[in-house]
């Protein structure tokens, strides 16, 4: 009843891991096959190193979750090594790439190609990372089509571009990687965000900024996913903010192929998915679906 | 209908006690109400330096707790704190001991990792008879004795320099010729809870230990914490006998 293709590929279920979230060992990406997830996407690795910034990293409000990590990973070697060793799982992987230069996305693309991933994900939206990298690609559509272009021009995998709600059009972005040849888009990425405590007159993320998700975002991101299936024909990865299975259906209708879940792990634990499918499964028994190819794009008349 | 509500922001409290054993080790008492379980944690955050887990040594009824070992940049920070400075603390996290009741138990202690059995020390020894096996690399380690009462302590050291010169293992290994535990508990360097655990095994006793692995959420998000298929934060940091012989990183951990 779940299970369904995306860009060719099975999927027992349209929920995916997404990226950032316990995403760097691929002994725990065991666990979460037994618990149910569908696809699981990697942490955004980079050709370096990088050390990422000190705790606190992240928390959750009465509003939503916050963090900064600061895009720490491993580098190439790292990346490639847990690709492979995710690859004996029976559930398909994304890795997730991130570079400061457009000719670094290419070289990323190139070597992790390697390892056989069966989609890669560019992140070009992560907003931790002050200046440095991601803001600038992923909020101007020449940008947003060069670092897709360069992906795409290193690999015979098929390529997913993941992008920023903090742009004035997400349609306008969505378009340019579409016509520059991405095969997919995962759409949200987190939107920018702080907190200061009050008592001590401090930012509480060490970066002091960092991306807001969870259920407060969810609106955002079903907005963004809805504007951007009116614009483009590939297929898309509906993120933030889900937490339940009407959440998910919520998402496919408004035009997401697959979901994806990550701060609703820390709501839910790594149960989440399986907890996810039961929930939809019921839903639609309920209302008479059988396939969940019926419930995607459906708000759209 | 699922409704889902969690907060995990740090709280500021104020410091209402500090206590310098001596140069490498602190206690710090935080001005706050804390429901915490035996061998859960909490983190603790210094504004503007860091945030870190801490194992909870003391809970009252408006005053809670922790003890540290100077190591790095965020310990060495906590020695230059004052009273009714602020800290932030979230928590607690994990899983803690399962006490038991009516029981031969017995506790063994390797350095700052007694810090993890004080609490559950001060509720077995309600309705228990305990045996605290407890170890440190000279006598300035052993920072907690004054709160265990002398008929459960067995004390040693590495150098000698206070209670036995040996390790808190081999004085395990001894008392298990003479007297019959129907549970163990352990904390302490993951070498030395590795073998408690395998001697409870040899001997057939149930055991728990706490582990310790570089943490960043401690909710289960960011994955650093995992041992082999396991989440330290979220499905620990106390594990079983059980468990334990899953986990093939156990007792590899050169972190101590
Ligand atoms: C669940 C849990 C409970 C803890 N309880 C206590 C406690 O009650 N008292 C206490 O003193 N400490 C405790 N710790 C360890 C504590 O969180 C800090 O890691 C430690 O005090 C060092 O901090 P630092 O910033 O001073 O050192 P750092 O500057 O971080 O590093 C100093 C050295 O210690 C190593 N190191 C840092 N963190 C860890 C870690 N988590 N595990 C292993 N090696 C590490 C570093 O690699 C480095 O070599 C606990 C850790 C966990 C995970
Ligand atoms: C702790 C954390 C780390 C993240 N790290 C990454 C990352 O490395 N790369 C990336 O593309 N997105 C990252 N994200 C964004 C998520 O993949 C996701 O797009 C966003 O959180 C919204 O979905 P959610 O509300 O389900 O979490 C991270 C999110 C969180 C909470
Ligand atoms: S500390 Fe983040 S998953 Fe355990």
């Amino acid at each position: 009843m779940l299970n369904t293709t995306f860009l060719g590929t099975n999927f027992r279920n349209p929920l995916i891991l997404a990226s950032g979230i316990l995403g760097i060992n691929a002994e725990y990406f065991q666990t979460l096959e037994t618990k149910g997830v569908g696809g699981i996407t990697t942490k955004s690795f980079s050709l370096k190193e990088r050390k990422g910034h000190k705790n606190p990293v992240m928390f959750n409000d009465d509003h939503g979750f916050l963090n900064a990590v600061g895009l720490s990973n491993g580098g190439i070697g790292e990346a490639i090594k847990l690709v492979k060793d995710a690859k004996k799982l029976n559930v398909p992987i994304i890795a997730s790439i991130f570079a400061g230069t457009i000719e670094e996305f290419g070289e990323m693309a190139k070597q992790i190609s390697e390892a056989k991933p069966d989609f890669i994900e560019a992140n070009i939206s992560c907003p931790n990372v002050k200046e440095e990298f991601g803001v600038s690609f992923s909020s101007n559509p020449e940008s947003a089509s060069k670092v897709t272009s360069a992906v795409k021009n290193n690999t015979n995998i098929s390529v997913i571009i993941k992008l920023s709600p903090n742009v004035t059009d997400i349609k306008i972005i969505a378009k340019a990687v579409e016509e520059a040849g991405a095969d997919a888009i995962t759409a949200i990425n987190t939107l920018a965000g702080m907190r200061i405590n009050i008592d001590v007159k401090t930012p509480i993320l060490s970066n002091r900024f960092g991306g807001v998700s969870g259920k407060g975002i969810f609106p955002v991101a079903l907005k963004n996913v809805y504007d951007i299936y009116e614009t483009v024909d590939i297929p898309i990865i509906g993120t933030g903010g889900i937490t339940s299975g009407k959440d998910a259906i919520e998402m496919l209708m408004a035009g997401a192929s697959l979901v994806g879940v990550g701060t609703g792990v820390y709501y839910r634990g790594p149960e989440i998915f399986n907890k996810i499918a039961k929930e939809m499964e019921e839903w639609m028994i309920l209302n008479g679906y059988t396939n969940i190819k019926q419930v995607i794009g459906a708000a759209h008349k | 209908m699922t409704i889902i509500q969690r907060t995990d922001i740090p709280k500021t409290v104020q410091i209402v006690d500090i206590i310098k054993h001596n140069n490498d080790v602190i206690t710090i008492s935080l001005g706050g109400s804390l429901n915490i379980l035996p061998g859960q944690f909490i983190f603790v955050w210094l504004p503007n330096i860091e945030e870190k887990p801490f194992a909870v040594v003391n809970v009252e009824k408006h005053l809670f707790s922790f003890t540290a070992v100077k190591r790095g940049v965020f310990t060495s920070a906590l020695f230059n704190l004052k009273k009714g400075m602020w800290l932030g603390y979230r928590g607690p996290y994990g899983k803690g001991f399962t006490p038991v009741k009516n029981k031969n138990v017995c506790i063994i202690a390797g350095g700052i990792g007694m810090a993890a059995l004080c609490l559950l020390y001060n509720q077995l020894i309600k309705d228990n008879n305990v045996k605290l096996i407890y170890g440190a690399k000279n006598k300035e380690g052993l920072v907690f004795k004054q709160n265990i009462c002398n008929d459960h302590l067995c004390l040693c050291t590495d150098d000698g320099s206070e209670g036995r010169k040996a390790f808190t293992t081999q004085l395990f290994e001894e008392i298990l010729l003479k007297e019959k535990f129907d549970f163990v508990y352990t904390c302490g360097p993951e070498i030395m809870m590795k073998q408690v655990a395998d001697l409870c095994a040899k001997h057939n006793i149930p055991c728990e230990a706490s582990l310790e692995r570089m943490m960043s959420c401690g909710f289960g998000v960011c994955g650093k914490c995992a041992i082999n298929n396991q989440l330290v934060c979220l499905d620990g940091p106390v594990f079983n006998a059980q468990q334990l012989t899953q986990l093939k990183e156990f007792g590899t951990c050169k972190c101590d």
